[in-house]
Order: structure tokens, then C-alpha cells, then sequence
């Protein structure tokens, strides 16, 4: 689980740093020296953006960082509890795995038209869309092994 | 019964006013209710660059669509957006484009092969240089900050020896405001309507510098083919009147952003000879290299004829233009009527690939 | 069952969802796909998941998200914010609640620099409220002043949704900045005053930290706030000389934060790395939202929900007063679920035709439609400044902490909200003046 969730970690940690670095040499090239890093926005929109959010949705599941409402859930009994945590345990890998399918098919058709985007220059985006897919299919890895140990660890 | 039709625009914007807002209400009036639309806009169902795929899979059944965003599925297409670049009246380009993807079998097919029957076209107003000082010659040209799209505007801007900036249509308002830009390539109605550049504009250039060129109404192919055909004339007829009203509201709004701008004391000025002079050179330039270029990009054969084709029913169109009032709905209507839609056969229009 | 019906259904569904603890981007991305799928065809929910999620997240001006976090985590993890809430207890000793005022002045700095709320409260979520909470501050009132503190970012210039909304209802952007000016003061203003009241009713929500504090402690406290200061003076001064856009601020003010933890030799590889580890964890969770709420926002529109609410709305063109309650009513509860762009998106091509029949002022319901916006962004369960602050401090607080602190907050915004409706003067004051 922490070696999937790390390994994508690192390219979201990239893409972050990347895109601090690269925006702020853009900002001080464009007003120091009237020279703009080019492709700036659309490598910042199609790559940067994507690979970090896409890439930690394996670390938001491993730090069970994702946005839900407990107001209602601690109040809840054992049995609703449980029924609570299969709903959405069952919901969330629905969600991953969807995404991941429906992403991936995407993936395949923008790869097989080579998909550019439009910008200041001619820019290739499609080995971009990978990343949703991936890190869709990792997060939903996380999910069921952390599901797992947490099963596993009550039964010791 | 009702339908589902896409556009990413304001509701009063001119690109879903006309061709969708008032033409859906017409469509429904026609057919005695029929087919009617329901409108969803400002990218609300489907974002600008799903809405192709978004129609071909019935998310919508008909939408507006920018083929800018798919250069890999509409190469031709796009080779005619490339050259687009040179033209300089508005009318002429939506009228050459708009017959070149309905009647061109190449034009035509790349729609088809995207699972979508597309309709006529649209052209924005011509491109100028709206800027927060003056922009006339080449002199003050260099160094200035320009917000451009599309690598024709680049190439141009740093021709002249700008900087071309690639920044959000939404931040060019704040950036001419603050000195962020200098200048940015737009069309003259966003001078008084939508972002209202005439507040932070000074100086307004009258060069053309592009137009957006795209397809008004893309059609998912299921929806189509399941139409009457007396329906299916009706939705060309319309059509073809909204493509009128679409191209003479541009020409009206455009002069309204000149007018309401030199109004608010802005100054519109043609270019200096020496900017004019450079934006000639880098056109002829441009059209000679865009053949192999755009074969290049798009890895097609070179589009001599095509872009030939296009340039020529560009030049035909001011000509039948150059003897009417701009603004007679009904002249214009005749001319479309008499040039292009009197080649398109309604009942097997968009029925088989 | 009609599709509004099934609208209905969906929304009810995605409350019982939210309230049984499934993550709130899961339930919007499901129940929307399922809704879509429903209304139109399998084929069309899943054309929408495929290019949806690309399109909303390559989107440049959202980067800002990430950049302000970072900032936020960068000076936070560097200890630079520690000194500004040195002196603001030292300088707001005796003011109750000195603290959480404190935060409300610097978002409302910081607002005049950011043209998102929601990054606003990223920034300050890392800034102020550990402070906070170290000082024994109430974790609803630490939370709730920064929630809703951050709101102030769409309401003061520069502003997103003002643009947004200006290209939408075809009215003067510039006209509507300066018509927030004011109306984002006055929301400002009754934040402190609430603050200042409740921590006098109960003392016990913001200890007094009545430390006798020495002239050579002040100077010391004065010499280390420094870098905050500088830090938002050097983004908020490199917007408006038009140096840089917003979305480029928060690279410039993330650098910026760096270079002066380096300089103040508190930023090391470790601090740098598990700052930007935390700004991806924070932004990935707010956009899972983000997603979810993209697809569920089509699901509304295809069920024709808000157009059967617009339509309810109709008799009131009479009178424009009651319209104007009537769609903040409209626009609180829905601000309930939807984020704050797809609701803008949603409502405004239905109700602009009734405002501009009403012959209602374009300028001054922008300013009421981006504080209805904002109010939104803090209720439950769909409140994306809450969730900003739970993705920023993870398990230091519950969101059902962070939605009770924000209550009273949101009683002082409705009087606000009062005061902008009965006197259109407050917001249309400011823009009549430049003329
Ligand atoms: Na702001
Ligand atoms: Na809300």
C-alpha cells in the first residue's frame, strides 16, 4: 500500500515543484527580460494539474484524506456504523473504477488521434490522460488493501 | 418532443443567441412544437472541447463546436481555421467556410467520421488590436505585451517584436487594467459588450489580426437521421435565416464597439504603413508556407487546393457582398439561398456517410 | 416519475449519502453518472465521465489552488506566521477574540490579492488556525472565523466569480469590483463585531492571554511579523502594479515564502518536501469534490430542476424586492450543494431574464449573487471553504466542528446580506462615484 501510494506521491510531488518553479521562472522572464517561458499555461493545465491532482488520490485514500460529512456517522449505533462503511467503501472503488475505465477509454482514443491542445503552440496532451486513469487504478488499490489490513488487523 | 442543445456561451451572447436562443424558439414555432430544443449554455452540460463527442454520444443533440479543439479528428478543417488568419471580412469567411464543410466531400467527411452531421458555420467579427496605449506602428510595437491565441497570432506578434502572452480570455479585462498586458487580439464587440473593454482600452488598431471560424450546429447523427424530412427542412431553413442574423449581429455589434468606443474616448485608428506593411508581408509569407506546414501538423497531404478553394470563395463572397446593404437580412438570405443552399438536397443532406 | 422528479429524487439521495459519511465527491461523481444515466442514456453519463475530469482539472486558473496552499503550508511549516499572531496578541491584548478579528483583517488583505475564496481560506486555514488553537481558541470559532473570513475573497477585488458573472450578465466587471469594495468591508466588519461579542458573552471560547508583555518583547514581536506582511504585500502589490495575473501570484507567493524561510534559515529539504506533500493531499481532496460536483451540477441541469425553481419565482417580477429575497432563498439552499461556479452557472441564464424584466440594477445583484455564492461555499454539507480548512488540518478538527463554528458566522453574513438588499446604496455607492 505505501509503496503504490509512494510511487505515485513522487509524481504528484513533481508536478508541484515543477509547476512553482516553471511559473515563477515565466513570471520573472516575462517582466525582467521580456521573455516568457513558452507553453507555460498549457504545460501547467495539461500536465502539471493533472499528474498532481490525479497522482495523490493514492496518498489522499493511504491518509484517509477525502472530504466526508461524520456529523451524523458518530452518532450512529455499530450496525449503521458498519453499513455506513460498506456504502461507501462500495461507492468510492465504484467511483475510482469508473473513472479509471471511462478515463482510460478516453486515454486510448485521444493517444490514437495524437490530441494537441490549442495554445500559443501546437502541444501534445494526450500521454497526459494516462495519468487519470492510473491514478484512479491506484487509489482504488489503496482503498481495498487498506480495507484489508484494516480487516486483517482485527482478526489478530 | 424535446431536445438537448449545447453551447458554451452566455445565453446573450452572440454564438447562442442567434444560432440557439432565438432559432430554438422559431424551430418550435415551425414545427408546431414537434422538435423543440431546450438550450443549456455557458458550458453547463457540456464543456467546449467534450461537445463533439458529447453530441456524438447523445449527451446533446445538437451543439456548437470549435474544431480548433480536435486538430487531430478535423485536420482539414482545421487547416482552413490556420488560414482564417488572413481574412478580413467576417461574412466571406463564415459564407466560404460554411460551404466548404457542407458541400467540400473531404470537409464534410471528417464531421461523419466523428459520428455528427454539421450544419452551416459561424464567423466571429475580425480581430483587432485593442490595447491600454497606443499600438499604431512598429516602434510601439516592440516590447509590448500581447494576450494572443493561436500560433499565427504568435508568430505575427513576435514578428513585430512583441511578446505574445498566453493568458485566460477572463484575466485580459484585469491584465489591461494593470499594465499585465499590453494589448490583447480580439474581436471589436468585447469593446462594450461581455468584459466591456472600452474601460481599460485606450487605443484600438484596426488591423486584421484572425477571426474564430467553427460550426455552428453539429447534429448527433441518430437525431438526424430520425427526422422527418419536412422537419429537417425546417431546421435548415432556420438555419440558414439564423446564420444571417448570427453574421449581421457581429457586423452590428462590431460597429456598436467601434462607435460606443471612440464614445467613451478610446481612439480607433487604422495601423501606421509600416505595421500594415508587416502584417502584408507576414500574410503572404504565411499563405505560401501554410500548405506544407499544416501537412506537417496534421499529417496530411499538402492542402493546396483546399486552402486555394477557400481563398477564392472568400474573395467571391465580398464581391456578391460588395453590391448589397450589410444588414439586409433578406438580401443576404437570398445570396446564401442562391450560392450554397441551392446545392445541398435537404433530403439526403447528413442521411448517409 | 418526470425528470424533475427524478432530480428531486437524486438530490435526496445525495443528502442521505453525504449524512452516511460516503466521501461528498464520491456521492455527487455516483449519484450524477447514475442521474445522467437515468435521464438521458448510459452512453451520454459515461461520454461525461470520460471528458469531463480532463477539461475541469486542465484548467490553468484552478493552479491557483495548489500555489496558494503551498504558500500557506510553506510559511506555515516555516514558522512565519507565528510572529503576526505574536503581535496580535500583543497589540490585540486587549481586544476579545483579538486573534480571530486578527485573521478576518489579514483575509480581508489577503482578498484584495486573491480572486478565490477558496483560496483565501487555503492560505489562512495553515496560517492562522494552528495559532489558534495553540492560543486554546474555541475550534469552532478558530475554524468558522477562517471559513468564513476566506469568503471575503470573491467579495473584495480582484474576483473571479465577478468576472464571471459580468461576462454573463453582460454588465460592467470593473463596476462590479468597485461595488464589492464596500459591502466586502462592511462583511469584515460585522465578522469582528461578532467575534468581539460572543468572546465577551463567553470568555471561555478565546482565552485572554493577559501577559504582561515588555517594550523589548513588543520590538522583538514587531521584528519577527516581518516576512507575513512583506509576503502579502509582495503578492497583493505584484497583482495591482500588474506585474502578475492572480493565478500567478500563488507561484510568486509560494516562491516568495520559500525564499524568505531560506533566508531566515528555517526552511529545510524536510519542511520544503512534507509542504508540498500536504499541498497535493489538500488539493487532490478539494478536487475530488470539484469532480464530483462537475458531474452532479449536469445531472441538475439535465433534470430541469433549477428551471421548475425559476419558474416559482415568476409572480415576483412585481415586485423586485421580493424577487430578491425570494432568489437568495433559492440561491442559500442550493448554495446547500452546489459549488459556487456550477450554481452561478446554473441559475444565472434563468433568472437574468426575470432581472431584467424586473428592471432590477445588474451591478448591485452581482454583489448580492457573489455573497449568496460565498455563503454557500460554508454551509453544509457541500461547503468547499470548510472542506479547504479539513484538507489543510486533516484530523486536528471534524468538518462537523468546522460547520458549527461557521453557524453563527452565517447568522452575521444573513444580516449583512439584509443590509445589502435594503440599501442598494451600500454597493452602488462606490461605482456611482468613479463616474
Ligand atoms: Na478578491
Ligand atoms: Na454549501
Amino acid at each position: 500500500m505505501s509503496a503504490l501510494a509512494g510511487v505515485a506521491t513522487c509524481f504528484s510531488w513533481l508536478a508541484a515543484v515543477l509547476m512553482l518553479l516553471q511559473v515563477s521562472v515565466d513570471i520573472i522572464g516575462k517582466f525582467l527580460f521580456g521573455m516568457p517561458v513558452p507553453g507555460t499555461a498549457e504545460v501547467v493545465a495539461s500536465y502539471y494539474m493533472i499528474v498532481l491532482v490525479f497522482m495523490a488520490l493514492p496518498l489522499v485514500e493511504k491518509r484517509g484524506d477525502t472530504i466526508a460529512v461524520d456529523v451524523l456517522y458518530e452518532r450512529f449505533g455499530p450496525r449503521l456504523k458498519l453499513a455506513s462503511r460498506i456504502i461507501a467503501l462500495l461507492m468510492t472503488l465504484a467511483f475510482y473504477l469508473v473513472f479509471a475505465w471511462t478515463t482510460f477509454e478516453a486515454a486510448m482514443k485521444s493517444m490514437a488521434v495524437r490530441e494537441v491542445v490549442l495554445g500559443s503552440r501546437e502541444f501534445q496532451v494526450w500521454p497526459s490522460r494516462f495519468f487519470l486513469p492510473a491514478g484512479c487504478l491506484l487509489a482504488a488499490a489503496v482503498v481495498v488493501l487498506r480495507q484489508v489490513a484494516a480487516l486483517s488487523g482485527r482478526k489478530d | 418532443e424535446n431536445y438537448t442543445a449545447s453551447t458554451w456561451f452566455a445565453p446573450t451572447h452572440l454564438l447562442s443567441h442567434f444560432p440557439y436562443m432565438e432559432w430554438q424558439e422559431a424551430v418550435a414555432k415551425a414545427t408546431d412544437g414537434r422538435v423543440s430544443f431546450e438550450v443549456y449554455n455557458g458550458g453547463t452540460l457540456l464543456p467546449p472541447k467534450a461537445t463533439m463527442s458529447g453530441v456524438a454520444d447523445g449527451v446533446a443533440q445538437v451543439g456548437i463546436v470549435y474544431p480548433g479543439y480536435q486538430p487531430a479528428e478535423l485536420p482539414l478543417n482545421n487547416v482552413l481555421i490556420d488560414a482564417s488568419f488572413v481574412s478580413d471580412d467576417h461574412y466571406a469567411a463564415a459564407f466560404a467556410y460554411t460551404d466548404l464543410i457542407m458541400t467540400n466531400p473531404d470537409v464534410y467527411a471528417e464531421w461523419a467520421a466523428n459520428g455528427v452531421v454539421v450544419g452551416p458555420g459561424f464567423a466571429t467579427a475580425i480581430y483587432n488590436f485593442v490595447c491600454a496605449s497606443p499600438v499604431f506602428d512598429l516602434s510601439q510595437a516592440a516590447g509590448k505585451k500581447f494576450r494572443t491565441a493561436g500560433a499565427a497570432q504568435v508568430d505575427f506578434v513576435e514578428k513585430i517584436g512583441g511578446i505574445a502572452v498566453s493568458v485566460p480570455f477572463s484575466e485580459v479585462y484585469t491584465g489591461l487594467q494593470r499594465g499585465s498586458l499590453d494589448c490583447a487580439l480580439v474581436d471589436p464587440t468585447t469593446l462594450i459588450v461581455g468584459p466591456k473593454l472600452a474601460e481599460v482600452a485606450s487605443d484600438v488598431t484596426e488591423l486584421p489580426v484572425g477571426i474564430i471560424i467553427g460550426a455552428s450546429w453539429v447534429y448527433n447523427k441518430s437525431f438526424w437521421r430520425g427526422l422527418p424530412v419536412e422537419d429537417r427542412r425546417i431546421l435548415m431553413d432556420q438555419m440558414i435565416l439564423a446564420l444571417a442574423r448570427m453574421e449581421i449581429g457581429y457586423e452590428v455589434q462590431g460597429n456598436e464597439g467601434i462607435e460606443g468606443s471612440r464614445a467613451q474616448g478610446v481612439k480607433v485608428a487604422p495601423p501606421e504603413s509600416d505595421l500594415a506593411d508587416a502584417l502584408a508581408r507576414f500574410n503572404a509569407n504565411f499563405l505560401s508556407e501554410l500548405p506544407a506546414a499544416t501537412a506537417e501538423r496534421f499529417h496530411i497531404d499538402p492542402p493546396d487546393a483546399l486552402l486555394e478553394d477557400f481563398l477564392a470563395r472568400q474573395e467571391a463572397w465580398k464581391e456578391r457582398l460588395a453590391g448589397v446593404d450589410l444588414q439586409d437580412q433578406d438580401a443576404i438570405v437570398a445570396l446564401l439561398n442562391e450560392h450554397i443552399f441551392s446545392k445541398i438536397d435537404v433530403d439526403t443532406y447528413g442521411m448517409s456517410d | 416519475m418526470d425528470r424533475v422528479d427524478i432530480g428531486f429524487v437524486g438530490v435526496a439521495l445525495t443528502i442521505v449519502f453525504i449524512l452516511f459519511r460516503v466521501p461528498v465527491g464520491v456521492v455527487l461523481a455516483t449519484v450524477g453518472f447514475v442521474g445522467i444515466a437515468v435521464l438521458t442514456s448510459i452512453k451520454a453519463a459515461w461520454s461525461i465521465a470520460s471528458n469531463v475530469p480532463f477539461e475541469l482539472i486542465g484548467d490553468w486558473n484552478l493552479s491557483a489552488i495548489p500555489m496558494f496552499l503551498l504558500m500557506g503550508f510553506l510559511a506555515s511549516e516555516a514558522g512565519l506566521t507565528r510572529g503576526l499572531f505574536q503581535a496580535a496578541r500583543i497589540f490585540l491584548n486587549r481586544v476579545p477574540g483579538g486573534l480571530a478579528s486578527a485573521t478576518v483583517v489579514a483575509s480581508a488583505l489577503f482578498a484584495a490579492a486573491s480572486g478565490s475564496s477558496v483560496a483565501t481560506a487555503a492560505s489562512f486555514s495553515r496560517i492562522a488556525i494552528p495559532e489558534m488553537l495553540d492560543a486554546h481558541y474555541d475550534r469552532g470559532l478558530a475554524c468558522g472565523s477562517v471559513a468564513v473570513a476566506g469568503t471575503l475573497g470573491a467579495l473584495i477585488p480582484p474576483s473571479i466569480l465577478m468576472i464571471l458573472f459580468g461576462i454573463f450578465a453582460e454588465v460592467s466587471i470593473g463596476k462590479l469590483f468597485l461595488a464589492g469594495v464596500v459591502p466586502g468591508i462592511l462583511s469584515a466588519l460585522v465578522f469582528i463585531l461578532l467575534i468581539t461579542f460572543r468572546v465577551v458573552a463567553r470568555p471561555d471560547l478565546a482565552p485572554r492571554t493577559d501577559v504582561i508583555v515588555t517594550r523589548q518583547e513588543k520590538l522583538a514581536a514587531v521584528l519577527d511579523i516581518w516576512p507575513l506582511p512583506l509576503l502579502i504585500a509582495l503578492v497583493i502589490g505584484s497583482i495591482f502594479a500588474g506585474i502578475v495575473t492572480p493565478t500567478e501570484a500563488g507561484a510568486l507567493g509560494a516562491l516568495i515564502a520559500a525564499l524568505i524561510a531560506m533566508a531566515r534559515r528555517s526552511l529545510t529539504v524536510r519542511i520544503f518536501s512534507k509542504s508540498v506533500v500536504d499541498t497535493i493531499a489538500g488539493t487532490a481532496s478539494i478536487f475530488v469534490v470539484i469532480v464530483g460536483a462537475s458531474i452532479f451540477a449536469r445531472f441538475v441541469a439535465l433534470s430541469g430542476m433549477a428551471g421548475e425553481l425559476t419558474d416559482l419565482l415568476a409572480f415576483a417580477i412585481e415586485r423586485p424586492i421580493l424577487l430578491v429575497v425570494l432568489t437568495s432563498v433559492i440561491y442559500v439552499f442550493l448554495g446547500m450543494f452546489l459549488e459556487s461556479v456550477s450554481l452561478m452557472l446554473l441559475t444565472l441564464p434563468l433568472l437574468l431574464p426575470l432581472y431584467h424584466s424586473a428592471g432590477i440594477d445588474l451591478i448591485w445583484f452581482g454583489v448580492i449573487c457573489v455573497k449568496l455564492l460565498e455563503i454557500g461555499l460554508v454551509t453544509p454539507p457541500v461547503g468547499l471553504n470548510v472542506y479547504v480548512i479539513k484538507g489543510a488540518l486533516g484530523d486536528r478538527v471534524s468538518l462537523g466542528q468546522i460547520f458549527r463554528g461557521t453557524t453563527w458566522f452565517l447568522a452575521a453574513d444573513l444580516v449583512t446580506l439584509a443590509l445589502l438588499i435594503a440599501f442598494p446604496v451600500i454597493s452602488l455607492w462606490l461605482p456611482a462615484l468613479s463616474k
